[in-house]
Order: structure tokens, then sequence, then C-alpha cells
């Protein structure tokens, strides 16, 4: 699902600032951290904030709730409650961050070695960490507590080490993803130091799940240490803990419930506060941990007002086409802001019963999407905001779930590039296509048993019976493609979407699915639509096709017209640029300059930036797609004769 | 499948004898002894020697360990210093306090977490916000101070429900359900929290697969994909969650437990505590341990039968 | 050909342990007793389909994996077979690599600067003359010096491969290993980067390792060939000999199934291959 590769300026800045960026933009992390520094201070200067002394009691002003002397109330004993929060945080926060640091200390070098390093260094920290997961926590520290007494230093550092395995398998967990990066791999190579490897690219990278799960995980230290306190453990009375204030608001819940609210409040708003904090700062570096991935999935950010779309360019021919599939003017577009991002413009095609059609292209040329909006299944928030797609003269971009439903499978089906991923891991083979085969015709158990049999004998599957029994995982990609194919045929559709169906497959897997494909499409007479970025699997199995640039249908022609005599220049480029027709030692007339995205197309004709034989007027208008013979048409103002050259040798 | 749970075995085991040497080994390293503890202040040199030869203080480590060892076998946790007690006969009698509590919170929280979690992946809005809300709310506010406000609210002021104790089921289950439900209620909030944020990032997960967009493809009814599809991919991990949701309540009983002043080994324990009980704790621990590693197993048994991958070799 | 060679592999073996569960304890040979030598200047490509060992051989001749036993790799007269680290470290500017996938092979919170430069930094060369140095390789890969100061993130996948071959260039080189440097990258942008890798070869006198599953990019780009099939040199050969006339049945049954752009063409081999090719796999 590439829609675009929109740049990210935002890591264009050092990360400190970055991150101090990001929590503006998570108002609530920012202001978690706020109160959090804030309690700290508190705790800090209680000395010269706290109105009272904590433990001097007033027996006169006792159980008072909220007044002017004593803002939160007293206790049973008429001590000010706000003096003892103050106080009782030097303990509750110190002991936190005791726990906080141990974990950090003992579970960060465990994971990161762990991670790093692999083999037995992995297996026997995996062991420590897998044994200390299974201690039963606060049960353990009640035992070091009955054995050290009321050490409360003692419990929290115990608190962390039994804390630290979660943390040693994070930092694991994500030291291993790093490991695998390529350019781990290539700083090896360039002769760094495993220390300079770990410090400088591995260390940084993890740094954000470590802040992450330390957060978190002051969060349950806290939640730790008040209950110590709230069981009688820890600081002793008089002197205030956040915990045994709780206890001791619980001795009075019936006559004075008030007592429960400022510390279990302050224990709340804490807690919450590293909760946030955690959740802002996982916003915050999950796109530097997953970082390209997130740049290749993102759709293009903001984009120009939609190129003031043409009064239909007389791309609309008269509608008197008996073809089974007619797109007519079809643009789908995403939200942006500013309006909305042209994803698929103005894009016209059909396809006739029994034919099989290619739509070929680059990434991003909009030609997957033309697929699944031909299926009713274009992602969120991508909709159709133009033209019609006519099936069997019925329009689909008007049809409702309940009738798209019963259209898919049945009347129009789809096969997708990945073929293992495209069958639903925790089921067999036989399950998922008896499945299938019951969705689109009534039987008994057998029958339907039977005719899931037949179904993957007939895309060539030996042993069929032990495929059906078979989870996906089990298979080869090869064999996955074959039954979802035969998942594909279950419903007998009459055309069917095949979206890169060999891009993921060896050649000479290829080769047996392509034929496949061929044969089952003569058998069963239902029309093909290949949708692929590789011109031999268009030669290979294609009676007609369209090139598709920036999201615009550029040329359609037969085959052997469009690999004869290209009369696009895109088209014409597209082809010089495949090794196979270069001659060894040259170079290759590439095209120069790249791809523009969804939403920076330029006006007039697309591909106008990048072709030599633009004039001034290609950039003024948008073009419309003229025939230029029968049956062929180009969306160029000026055609390309046959065998005329346009692209040097020298682009790179 | 047989190979994880040998792996969970060759770890379990040794967690059993591991976990109680440990307490061993901490008792020797701490400061004073139990002997000390019991006589108080003010004992002669020739009582301190009885109490630690009673009390097998004088052997070695390993030969407190192996007696020990020796007695759990035959089913002999020891006797409290305290209060003479036997220490299994304690857990005995103690331990359908707890079970109830952890067994019918887990239950709970895993309906009703699983419920908020799925509904709030399929609508976006208002909902999934309010799972977000409740979710850091649950994860917030301490299971003990909860307790206290449930028993303000519905005991002391609604007088809906028993402020304090348990009762049996044989003696009454009417009763015996009014004592659990605000117990049940503190301990499920942060349980809750925990299984209805991880079913919602599971099934937005799995939602966002590509088997999902090909099932649509194929004409699978939408109900079918959510239901019998998504939901059965998210169980693996769900599952994982409500193991460690099971385990860490029973953290969480220790502390409400003393709340609800319920008669249970979570209660049991903190009194062991305050009174340096050391094989009261110890037996506990013991339990604990067991629970845990039985637990364990159970979620790696159940990861393996909802995830083939891990099942089929 | 020169007689002296820059890099000769003699009875390569790579093992490693099975990923597949139902064979976990036992090894997997990934590479099984392949020889080979390379010429300076010259480009030996590698050709097979996944899991031929292709990229293994490649990720052995860096010394990121571990060799079996009789395995000798040696470079430039020199056995670096078990080479110790530091050894394996001063190499690094000698031997060199450009990988598949650029979106991983660039540290995305690292700037692009800081990426080329650190080879040389690490190696003690001052902050001047390393800036300076970036700015002349950035230049050779037609980039301006200022990317810089940029993050991997702000550059498409074609620019981010000119960088990637930036990196490996910055030490002056030898010997390049290419693994599958344009697969994931569009047609148009694989035409600008295999001009970039030829016109730098003619250039700076480099020798490649060309790995690729693409038949006719390795015999566009490369001088000699080797096809890989479970791990061994099936045939090997002057590109065109290869091409033209394949001896071995897989090498024949490999250049069948690729489809040639040219319909007439195709629809002649299809008919004429039908019987050749059947069965699942």
């Amino acid at each position: 699902m590439t829609y675009s590769l929109t740049p990210d300026t935002n890591s264009a800045r050092p990360q400190r600032v970055r991150f101090l960026r990001s929590l503006r933009r998570h108002p609530l992390g920012a202001l978690a951290l706020g109160l959090l520094l804030l309690l700290a201070a508190g705790a800090i200067l209680a000395d010269l904030l706290a109105p009272y002394d904590p433990t001097a009691t007033d027996l006169g002003n006792s159980l008072s709730g909220p007044t002017g002397s004593h803002l939160l109330g007293t206790d049973a004993l008429g001590r000010d409650l706000l003096s003892r929060l103050l106080f009782g945080a030097r303990v509750s926060l110190t002991g936190t961050a005791q726990a906080v640091a141990t974990v950090i200390a003992v579970g960060v070098p465990i994971g990161l070695l762990a991670g790093y390093l692999g083999g037995w260094v992995d297996r026997v920290a995996g062991g420590i960490i897998d044994v200390l997961l299974a201690v039963p926590g606060i049960v353990m520290l009640l035992v070091i507590v009955a054995i050290f007494g009321n050490n409360e230093s003692v419990a929290m550092i115990a608190l962390g080490v039994l804390g630290a395995p979660g943390m040693a398998r994070v930092v694991r967990g994500s030291t291993i993803a790093v490991r695998n990066e390529l350019y781990i791999k290539a700083a090896r190579v360039s002769g760094l130091t495993t220390r300079h490897v770990l410090v400088n690219h591995v260390l940084p990278r993890v740094s954000g799940p470590i802040v992450v799960r330390a957060s978190l995980f002051a969060g349950v230290a806290l939640l730790v240490e008040t209950g110590l306190g709230f069981l009688g453990f820890g600081a002793q009375p008089p002197d205030p803990s956040w915990g045994n204030m709780v206890a001791d608001a619980s001795q009075f819940v019936a006559i004075a419930p008030w007592m429960l609210v400022p510390s279990g409040a302050t224990i709340a708003l804490s807690i919450l506060s590293f909760g946030l904090l955690g959740d802002a700062i996982r916003d915050s570096t999950a796109g530097r941990a997953r970082g390209a991935d997130r740049v290749r999935r993102k759709v293009a950010g903001d984009a120009k007002e939609p190129a003031a779309t043409p009064a239909q360019p007389a791309t609309e021919t008269p509608d008197d086409s008996d073809a089974l599939l007619r797109v007519r003017g079809l643009t789908v577009s995403v939200p942006a802001a500013t309006g909305q991002a042209d994803i698929i413009s103005d894009v016209t095609l059909e396809i006739r019963a029994g034919e099989t059609v290619g739509l070929v292209g680059e990434s991003g040329c909009g030609k997957s999407m033309t697929g699944r909006a031909i299926l009713g299944l274009l992602p969120q928030p991508v909709a159709v905001t133009g033209g019609r797609i006519l099936f069997d003269g019925q329009d689909i971009t008007k049809l409702g779930p309940r009738q798209l439903q019963r259209l898919r499978g049945a009347q129009i089906a789809l096969i997708s590039q990945e073929p293992v991923a495209s069958l639903d891991p925790v089921f067999t083979v036989g399950h998922q296509l008896k499945e299938v085969l019951l969705r689109h015709q009534p039987g008994s158990r057998r029958e339907i048993a039977r005719a899931a049999v037949a179904l993957l004998r007939d895309v060539n599957l030996r042993e069929p019976e032990r495929v059906m029994r078979s989870y996906p995982h089990q298979l080869s990609g090869g064999m996955a493609q074959r039954v979802a194919i035969a998942m594909a045929l279950a419903g007998r559709p009459r055309l069917l979407v095949a979206d890169e169906p060999t891009t993921a497959l060896d050649v000479t897997v290829q080769a047996e699915i392509l034929g496949l494909l061929r044969r089952l499409q003569r058998q069963t007479g239902m029309a093909v639509l290949i949708i692929s970025h590789d011109w031999g699997v268009i030669a290979d199995v294609c009676e007609r096709a369209y090139v598709m640039y920036a999201g615009q249908v550029v040329e359609q022609a037969p085959v052997l017209d469009l690999f004869d005599g290209p009369r696009h220049p895109y088209s014409a480029g597209l082809l010089g640029c495949m090794p196979g027709r270069a001659a060894r030692g040259d170079l290759l007339p590439a095209i120069g300059g790249r791809v523009p995205q969804p939403g920076s197309w330029p006006t007039g004709c697309h591909f106008s930036p990048r072709c030599p034989i633009a004039r001034d007027d290609c950039t003024r208008d948008p073009v419309a797609l003229n025939e230029t013979a029968a049956g062929h048409a180009s969306r160029c103002l000026y055609p390309l004769l046959v065998d005329e050259k346009v692209f040097s040798h020298d682009a790179r | 499948m047989t190979k994880l749970i040998a792996r969970r075995l060759a770890i379990s085991v040794p967690l059993l004898f591991i976990v109680p040497f440990l307490t061993f080994v901490m008792a020797t390293l701490a400061p004073g002894d139990p002997a000390r503890t019991i006589l108080g202040d003010d004992f002669t040199p020739e009582a301190y020697q009885a109490l630690r030869a009673e009390l097998g203080l004088d052997k070695s480590l390993f030969a407190q360990y192996a007696d020990w060892l020796r007695g759990v076998v035959q089913g002999d946790l020891g006797t409290s210093p305290v209060t003479g007690l036997s220490v299994s006969g304690e857990i005995i009698s103690r331990v359908g306090v707890t079970a109830s509590l952890v067994l019918l919170t887990t239950v709970v929280a895993t309906l009703i977490g699983v419920g908020l979690g799925v509904v709030s992946a399929l609508r976006a809005g208002w909902l999934a916000k309010a799972v977000d809300v409740i979710s850091l709310v649950g994860f917030s506010f301490p299971s003990f101070w909860v307790g206290l406000v449930l028993v303000a609210l519905f005991a002391v002021g609604l007088g809906w429900f028993p402020a304090t104790g348990f009762v049996p089921i044989d003696v009454s289950p009417r009763a015996w359900a009014l004592a659990l439900v605000l117990p049940i209620t503190a301990l499920a909030v942060h349980a809750i929290a925990m299984v209805a944020k991880q079913t919602r990032d599971a099934m937005l997960d799995t939602l966002g697969r590509e088997y999902i967009l090909a099932l649509r493809a194929r004409g699978i009814p939408e109900r079918s994909i959510i239901f019998r599809h998504a939901l059965r991919n998210a169980a693996i991990p769900v599952s994982t969650v409500v193991g460690l949701v099971f385990i860490s309540l029973l953290d969480g009983t220790v502390l409400v437990e003393s709340v609800f002043a319920m008669p249970g080994l979570g209660g049991l324990v903190v009194d062991a505590t305050h009174r340096h009980e050391i094989p009261v704790i110890q037996g506990i621990v013991l339990t604990f341990t067991v629970v845990v590693v039985l637990v364990n197993l159970f979620v790696d048994v159940l990861y393996g039968w909802l995830n083939p991958k891990a099942r089929v070799s | 050909m020169p007689a002296e060679p820059l890099l000769t592999v003699t009875d390569l073996t790579v093992e490693f342990d099975s990923t597949d569960r139902r064979r976990r304890g036992q090894r997997f040979r990934a590479v099984d007793g392949v020889s080979l030598s390379l010429a300076p200047g010259e480009t030996l490509g590698l050709v097979g389909e996944s899991g031929s060992g292709k990229s293994t051989i490649g990720n052995a001749v860096l010394g990121l994996v571990a060799t079996g036993p009789g395995s000798r790799i040696v470079f430039d007269g020199e056995d670096i077979t078990q080479a110790p680290p530091k050894r394996r470290r001063a190499l690094g500017s000698r031997i060199q690599v450009v990988f598949q996938d650029p979106y991983s092979s660039l540290n995305p919170s690292r700037t692009i600067g800081q990426t080329l430069g650190e080879p040389l930094r690490a190696t003690g060369v001052d902050r001047r003359e390393t800036r300076s140095r970036v700015a002349d390789v950035l230049s050779k890969v037609d980039m301006s010096p200022d990317v810089a100061a940029r993050y991997p993130a702000q550059f498409s996948g074609g620019q981010r491969q000119r960088i990637a071959i930036a990196r490996a260039l910055i030490r002056d080189p030898q010997l390049v290993i290419l693994d599958e440097p344009t697969s994931a990258l569009d047609l148009s942008v694989q035409a600008q980067i295999l001009n970039l890798l030829i016109a730098l070869r003619r250039d700076a006198h480099l020798s490649y390792l060309f790995i690729s599953h693409d038949i006719d990019v390795v015999r566009f780009f490369s001088h000699r060939m080797a096809v890989l099939q479970h791990g061994r040199i099936v045939e090997e050969g002057d590109v065109d000999a290869v091409i033209e006339r394949p001896r071995e049945p897989y090498t024949r049954e490999l250049l069948a199934a690729v489809p040639v752009a040219d319909p007439r063409e195709q629809r002649r081999r299809r008919e004429s291959r039908s019987s050749v090719v059947t069965g699942s796999r």
C-alpha cells in the first residue's frame, strides 16, 4: 500500500529538540511531565512549603475536612494533610526512584547484550528472565520485608530486580530488531568496533522503548510502594508516606470519607502521569523506531488545491461499449491538510468478458488503488470522489456494503502480491477454502469438501488432501498463491483482479503461476486484470495494456502495438529502462528525475517535467487521452512516432 | 508444542526449588534472627540457644533447607513460631477465599475487557476514547484505595454490600456472592483495563492484516470476518495477557484482602510478615509459586492450541 | 584478464542452524563448496533464486557469517578467511557493500553526514577533512553536499540507495559487494542507479560482486556470471556464453522462465516451453 514517499520533515532536527517538540504535540504528556516535576519539587522543598510540621498534632481540629487553615483538611490527630502529603512524597518518590534506577541498571545491560550478541549469552539471559518473570512479586517483597525489617530501600531495590526481566525483555526485543537492520551490518563492514556500534547505533535506537518502559514501571513501583505503606511497612507512624496516609484514612471511612481523597488522588495522579508520559514518549519515538516503514506507508501530507479538476476531458467516450467492466473518469482521493489529494485522476479503462488486460506502471502511479477501487475495497480514508465503475452495467461506486459483499468473490475476485499473508494463519487451508465455497454455493459438508479438493487439484496442487490439512505457514509462496487462486475461483467470478500476483515469487514459480492463470482464464472464460510493474509479465499474458503514470492512464494499446511503438514518451522511456532490452556495455536510456507524489502533480501533463520533448503548452492545461490509431490512445499532445528515440543514455 | 511445554517445565521445576532456597539464603543474610525476634528483648542465653536448636537455626543453611524440603514432600510446611499452628493447615483453610477472588475476577475481567476491547476496536470515536480513559484510570488508581472508596460508597453509604468479611459458599451462597462483589470490583478495575487495551490493540492489528482484505475480497460476510477470523487471531496475544492478569491478581489479593479483612492467603502473608513468621511466609511463597507455574503452563497450552505456528511441527 | 585475481574463494561452505521447525537442531548448508574468483575491475554476477545462497556468499566475503572448514577466501593475496576482528575492521576500507533495502540500510536517527563520516572519524580523520570527503563522495553519486545535514527519512528509495553507495565508496575500496542493490527500486530508478554504478566502476576501476535474482540485470551489468542453485554453482562463465549457450538444464530452465518484454518472442517461448515445465513448487 504505497501511496507516497513524502519526506518526514520532522526528522530533520536533532533528537533532543524533536523530543521536546513532540511533547508539545502531546499536551497531555507535557502536562504529566510538569505535574511530576512539581511533585518532585514539592518533596524536595517540603521544609519550606509545608504549612505545618507533618507530625504536629492538634486534637481540637481533627478530621476537619478542607478549611482555610488546612487546605486539604486534617487527620484523626489533627495533623495537616497537605504537609503530610508533601513530606510523604519524599518517601514515596524516593522509593520509586530507587526501583526505577535498579530496573534500568539491571535490565538494560542484560537486554542489550542478550539481544546484540545472541547465541549462548541470549539463551542464559533468556532463562534468567523467564525464571524471574514467574516469581510472584509482592509476596516476594514481603519475604524481603519480613527478613530485612522495615528497610524500604532494600524492598524497592528488590522490586527493581524483580522488574528487571520485564525491562530486559523489552530491550532485548528492540535490540534484536535493530541488530537485523542493514545499517548495523554496514557499520560492522565499515570496521567499527562492537562497542562503537552498541553505543552509537543500537543504544540510541532502543532508548525510546527503555524510557517508555521505565516510565510505565515507575507507575508500578509507586503502586507497590504505596501498597506496602498501606499494609504498614516502610515509613512508620508518625512519619507520613502516601501509603500509610491511605491506611490512616481507612480507619475513618465511615465518619470522614474525605480523608481518602488527598492521598488517593495524589497517588492516582502520579501514576497516571507516569503512564501518560510513557504513552507520549512511545508515540514520539515509535516513528523513529519503525522509521523507514512509516515513511513508506505515510499518506501524502499536504496537497495543493485538487488541481482544479478539469471539466472532464474528452476521455468520456459515448457509452455504447458492452464491456464487462467499464471504468469511466475514476478519481480517487485522500483527505489532506488542505482539501484532498488525488491518488487517481480521471482513469478510464474497460475489460471485455474473457479478456486479459494489463495495468502497468511504477509504484505510486495508482495502479493498485485502481484495482482496489474496482473491488470496492479502498482503505480508509481513501475514497472515490469522481467517475463511475460499471460492472455489467451496475455502478460499483453506488453500491452499499451488503451489495458489494454479494458482488465480491462471486463476480469479481482478487489475488494479491503476498500469497501467504493473504491466508488466515490460524485456520487450515481446507477450513478457509470450505468457508469460501459455502459462501458461494449451497451443499452438504461432503459435497463442499469434494469441491474443495477438486479446486486445489485444478490449480495444479499435488496431494490436495495434504494441502487441505496444512496451515498457511507450512506452504511455500508458490503453493500459497495457488491456494489463493483456488479461493478466488471458488465463487466462479467473471473478473479476476490479480495485483502483482507473481512479484514475491521466484522466476520459475512465476512462470508456472502465469501459465496456470492463462489456462484457468481459458477454461473458465473469466476476464483478468493483471496489475504489474513487470513488462515481461504484461508481454507474457496480456492482450491489451494500460500504462499508468502519476495517477493517470497515459497510454492504452494492444500489447503488440504498445511494445512495437509506444506513443507516449513515458511508456517509451519505461520500456527503454529495461536492462533486458539494452546492449551490454552501454548505459541505459534512463528517465531523469523521479515520480511526483500525489498532491504535487504538475498542472498540465503529469510527465512534462521529466519529458525531453515537452513544450510550453504541455504544462498549461490537463491533457486528454487521444486516440492515435484504432484501440491505441496516448495522453500526449505530441505523440511519438514509431521508433522515435527520446531518451539519452546518460541519465543516472 | 511439546517443546514449548518442555521448556516451560525446564524453567518452572527448578523455580520451585530456587525460590524457597533464596528465602533461606536471605534469612541467614538478614540482621538478627527469628529466635531473637520471638524472645523479644528480655531473654537468657540458655533460652536463646534452646529456641535456636528448636527452630533448627543451629544447623547449616543446606541442612535447614533439606529439612524443610523433606517436610514439604510429606505435606508438612512446618509450624508458625508465633501461633504454633501448622502452616499447611492454615494455608488449606484459607486458600478457598483467595481462589474465589482470583478466579472470579479473572473471569469477570476477561469477559468485560474483551467486550470493551472489541467494541472499541470496531467503533472509532467516543467509545474508543472511553476505553482509553477507563484503562488509564484503571491503571492509575491503586486497588486498595478503590476498595476503600467502594466501601465508603456502597457499604457505609448505601449499605448494599457488607464492608468486610467473607462467607463460605456452603454456608450461604447469597452472602458469599454479596461479600465478594466489592473486593472483585476493586481488583477487576485494573484487570479490565489490561485486557481491554490488549484486546483492542490486537483487534486493530489483526483487522489491518492482508488476509482480512483477502477475506473481504472473497465475499466473506463482515460478521464472520470479525468474530471468526479477527477475534480468533486476536485471542492469541489476549490469552497471554489474561495469564499475566491472573498472576498480578495474586499480588492484588494481598492488598485487597487486607482492605476487606478477608481470611485469605493475602491477609495471612501480611500478618506473618508483621510477625516475622518465616515458615508461614515460605509456605505461602511456595503456594503462590506453584500457582504461577501452573498458570503459565496452562497459558502455554492455550497459546499452542490457539496458534498453529506454535503447535504444528 | 590479468593473471592476479583480486578475490579468490575456494571451497566455501556456510552452515546455519535450520530455522525450519521440522529440522530444528540440524545444520542447513546455505553455501556448499563454492569456488570463484574476481579480477581487478571485473564484475562477477551471482544469480539464483531465493535460498540459492547467493547473498550468503557475499556475507562470507564480508566476514558477517562464519565459514565452514576447508573454506578459503583470499583477498589481494591475503587469506582473510579467519581474519581476527582487528584485521577485519581494517579491511573495511578495502571491501565494501551496498544492500538491497535502502530503507533499512541507513540509520534513521543519524544525519547523512554522520553516517558517511563515521568510518573516517573512527579511524582518526579530523572533522574538516571528513566534511570535505563527505562532500566529495556525495558529488560522485550526483547529490549536493548540503544533503549531509539531513536525515534519511527525507529521501526517496533511489536517493537513499545513492547515499548507501556513497557510504561504500568513501574510503575508496577495491571491491564492492552489491547485494541486490536495485531490487527494491522502480524500473526507472533502477536504470539511474545501474548507470551510476557503471560510471563509478569505470572511473575508479572497482570490482563488483553483483548479487541478483534478475538475470536480465546480471546480463546487462556483469562481465562474467555464476548461476547458483541450492548453495552450489551450477554454471559459470562469460555472460554471453552462459546466456546464449547454457550447458546445464537448470540454467536453461531459469532462462526459459524469465519473461521477455516482447509479446511475440514470449508466445514462441511459451509454446516451446509448455512441454518442459510442469509440477508445483
